[in-house]
């Protein structure tokens, strides 16, 4: 993600030095674009049914947008089964590294129209497939499938919406978070290009967090092994002799 | 294991019962230390659930295999294999909903 923000600044840059070309439009004391989303933290409890996030602003340059809600990385193991000797069995997987496991855009027009493939990839901009690209060697068979599952879970989504307009600069889409939502930091991404060129670009981080008694439970379990390991080993031989307790008390 | 007890050492079934549980307790106590501590998969309130209904259970199940005769025992103790076996059997022949499998670890 780092890295990701460093580009941004980097063709940013780029393209304020262009600017300083004779051949420059008029330039403009203000925004190209702002916006804002209806919610920065998402809290899920165990009633948790799944949320709507609205993605709002205003355009002050005519142009293109392009909103992606952008998820944790994760490690994603894909397993295939195949039929051997009429039993299906694991026989091979694919690992995709530090893949965003919550991915979401939409787009004004299709993303391609918007910019240069580079430009896109550079930041982290794409249909699922282009997406994989940038980081991956692409695969034939496990690429489709990671595609179609994630998209199934809702995780990735693409697009996730329209976005319509108010007018000529107003503008809202909203973007529709599963029951599954992964926890983690989020960013809400809002580009505006024109012509091939980024005239504008907010993120707004969004954090996804668990609360309740699962919640506690889920931190034991994960920073606190041992000891969580532990209260189970105890707990199942307690309730063994409680039980033996209560049914021989005579 | 058990089997073996009941063949091989001539062990009364009932007793078999009771040790293979009894060596159990080591075997899945380390087994739910090592899953608590790497992958974290450990379900404690499905453990709980479980628990309740299982150490009630077992109760009965104790008066129940007294009274019992062995050949009876052995019987539904065989039984109750074949049926898990089965279900386990089945479940690898049968075409999959889906022949990809998605495992998400944290990075």
């Amino acid at each position: 993600v780092k890295n990701h923000f460093i580009s941004i600044l980097i063709f940013l840059l780029a393209s304020a030095a262009a600017a300083q070309a004779p051949t420059v439009a008029p330039v403009s004391l203000v925004n190209p674009m702002v916006a804002d989303i209806s919610q920065t933290s998402v809290e899920i409890q165990s009633n948790f049914n799944g949320t709507q996030l609205l993605v709002f602003g205003a355009r002050n340059m005519p142009g293109e947008l392009a909103i992606v809600v952008r998820g944790p990385t994760a490690n994603v193991k894909l397993r295939r089964k195949e039929r051997i000797a009429g039993m299906w069995m694991h026989v091979d997987q694919r690992k995709y590294g530090d893949l965003p496991i919550f991915y979401a855009v939409a787009s004004t027009k299709p993303l391609k129209q918007l910019a240069a493939p580079a430009v896109l990839q550079s930041l982290g901009l794409g249909e699922s497939r282009l997406m994989l690209a940038s980081t991956q060697t692409s695969d034939d068979v496990f690429d489709p499938a990671l595609v179609r599952l994630l998209s199934s879970k809702h995780w990735w989504q693409s697009p996730f919406a329209h976005i319509t307009y108010f007018g000529e600069s107003l503008f809202k889409a909203r973007l529709d978070l599963p029951d599954t939502l992964p926890r983690g930091d989020y960013t809400a991404e809002i580009y505006l290009f024109d012509r091939g060129h980024l005239l504008g670009f907010q993120t707004i981080p969004v954090t996804v967090f668990h609360t309740g008694i699962d919640a506690r439970i889920f931190d034991k379990a994960t920073n606190h092994g041992a000891l969580y390991g532990l209260i189970a080993v105890l707990m199942a031989l307690l309730g063994g002799w409680l039980a033996h307790r209560l049914f021989h008390r005579e | 294991m058990i089997p073996m007890m009941i063949y091989i050492l001539r062990m009364p079934t009932y007793v078999t019962v009771g040790t293979s549980l009894f060596q159990i307790i080591f075997i899945t106590a380390a087994a739910t230390m090592l899953h608590a501590v790497t992958t974290h998969a450990v379900d404690i309130v499905l453990a709980a659930l479980l628990l309740l209904g299982s150490t009630i259970g077992a109760q009965y199940g104790v008066r129940l295999s007294h009274r019992v005769p062995d050949y009876m025992l052995r019987g539904l103790m065989a039984a109750l294999l074949f049926i898990v076996g089965g279900r386990l059997a089945y479940g690898l022949f049968i075409t999959p909903s889906d022949i990809f499998t998605l495992v998400v670890t944290p990075s």
